[in-house]
């Protein structure tokens, strides 16, 4: 690869590791993963850099690549529990409240099926269009459109429950 | 029902609240060039090899009676793959774009050998597919088998044992001749020494290795139809479709040979 070619790979990185990583993190529910998604990711794109780079926008090739990877994850998964993580976040700020209602809504996400919870992702927190979502993950218009329906149908019965009691009550893995 | 406000707040909120690790430019450079520079490598001495099979059967002893249906194969999950950059498979790594208003089906896994060689269908759950628009009634399968260390066909007479072994391996017959009847491949515009294409029975294969592909794994693309079965005759026949599916992966027939006659 010649050195420009290598200036613009770095600078691509620089720009968007830290939301591709985001991103991954957002589909797996795990750091170590997200983490390895996010190489393997970039691996792929320096392989293909030259072509990669004459992409109007490279990131959403990328992006393409770290969520198919993450969905096929999930699908391999021998079990689609929900992960039981919980970020480290301080009990006194003030935020308790708003810590444990954000929590509860990404535990719900995160029980949904792969492909249901790539829509909500890609639509909620990298704030994609129908048509951009359509294109990540190569499927047609409409089939996001029933995913994103089946997707908040899912979301509405579960944060509808009462919160998840101290012995983790209320809330379930949905398995897909 | 959840508002949208809820999602979008909830879900910046968390991906705000969780560090960025730094990227290690040096692994990735390191990791791509390491498998880029086992594929040139491979390239070199082994290009590819590539099967085109007409007549009556599916490769694949595991179930014969596993012909495609006549009409709509693929479940109704399947996908519309009608992307201009095409579909990367999650599984295997490689891009294929199919034609306009193909559908796809995900490899759930990737292929094994010792379980799948011999159950070797065109509904593997291994397989990326490809179905065709309306009934569905054509599908072009894609998976990749992984190589051994030590065990990467490096001439054309290993490559012409090898795709032998796994015609056997899958309990179809004959399986000799195969290589006779072969024409080579080219890979990403370099070597073609050494690839072949050839007709054996039911369905048109490919068999490739070596380029951005990798050399540690044999590409095997298929079309689950006979060469002049009427559901290929849009495409030219099942040659022309699998070598359409071929261009995109930019592996393409030798110009010096042609196939013989079926």
């Amino acid at each position: 690869m010649r050195e420009s070619d290598e200036e613009r790979f770095t600078a691509f990185v620089t720009a968007y590791s830290a939301t591709l990583f985001r991103t991954a993190y957002l589909m797996t529910g795990d750091y170590q993963r997200a983490e390895d998604l996010l190489q393997t990711t970039l691996v792929r794109v320096y392989q293909r850099w030259s072509r990669v780079d004459e992409m109007d926008r490279p990131v959403a090739y990328a992006r393409r690549i770290l969520i198919n990877q993450s969905v096929s994850w999930w699908r391999r998964r021998s079990s689609h529990e929900t992960p039981t993580l919980r970020r480290d976040e301080p009990s006194w700020s003030g935020r308790v409240d708003q810590v444990a209602e954000h929590d509860r809504v990404w535990q719900a996400v995160l029980s949904l099926p792969p492909r249901q919870r790539a829509v909500t992702v890609l639509r909620y927190y990298e704030d994609l269009t129908e048509a951009e979502i359509a294109a990540t993950l190569e499927m047609a218009p409409g089939t996001v459109k029933s995913h994103s329906h089946a997707a908040a149908r899912r979301l509405a019965a579960l944060l509808e429950e009462p919160a998840p009691d101290a012995a983790g009550r209320g809330m379930t893995a949905v398995t897909s | 029902m959840i508002t949208q406000d809820r999602l979008t707040r909830a879900l910046h909120d968390v991906a705000d609240g969780v560090a960025a690790p730094e990227v290690d430019l040096a692994a990735v450079r390191s990791r791509a060039r390491a498998k880029r520079t086992r594929a040139v490598t491979a390239t070199a001495v082994t290009t590819a090899v590539a099967v085109i099979v007409a007549g009556p059967t599916v490769l694949g002893g595991g179930d014969r009676n596993a012909t495609l249906p006549a009409a709509s194969p693929l479940p109704s999950t399947s996908e519309s793959a009608t992307s201009p950059d095409g579909y990367t498979s999650a599984q295997y790594g490689f891009t294929i774009v199919p034609p306009d208003g193909w559908h796809y089906e995900a490899a759930d896994r990737t292929w094994v050998w010792e379980s799948d060689v011999r159950t070797h269908t065109w509904n593997s759950q291994s397989h990326e597919n490809f179905s065709s628009p309306g009934d569905g009634g054509v599908v072009v399968s894609a998976w990749a088998v992984p190589l051994a260390p030590g065990a990467v066909p490096e001439s054309r007479a290993a490559l012409n044992a090898w795709v032998k072994n796994y015609c056997l391996s899958s309990g179809e017959s004959p399986c000799a001749g195969m290589a006779d009847r072969a024409v080579e491949l080219c890979v990403e515009g370099s070597g073609c020494s050494v690839g072949l294409l050839g007709r054996v029975t039911g369905a048109s294969y490919a068999f490739f290795t070596g380029g951005t592909h990798g050399s540690d794994t044999m590409t095997i693309v298929a079309v689950w139809r006979s060469e002049t079965d009427v559901s290929v005759a849009p495409y030219g026949g099942a040659r022309k479709l699998l070598e359409r599916f071929l261009a995109s992966m930019d592996v393409r027939p030798s110009t010096a040979e042609t196939p013989p006659p079926d």
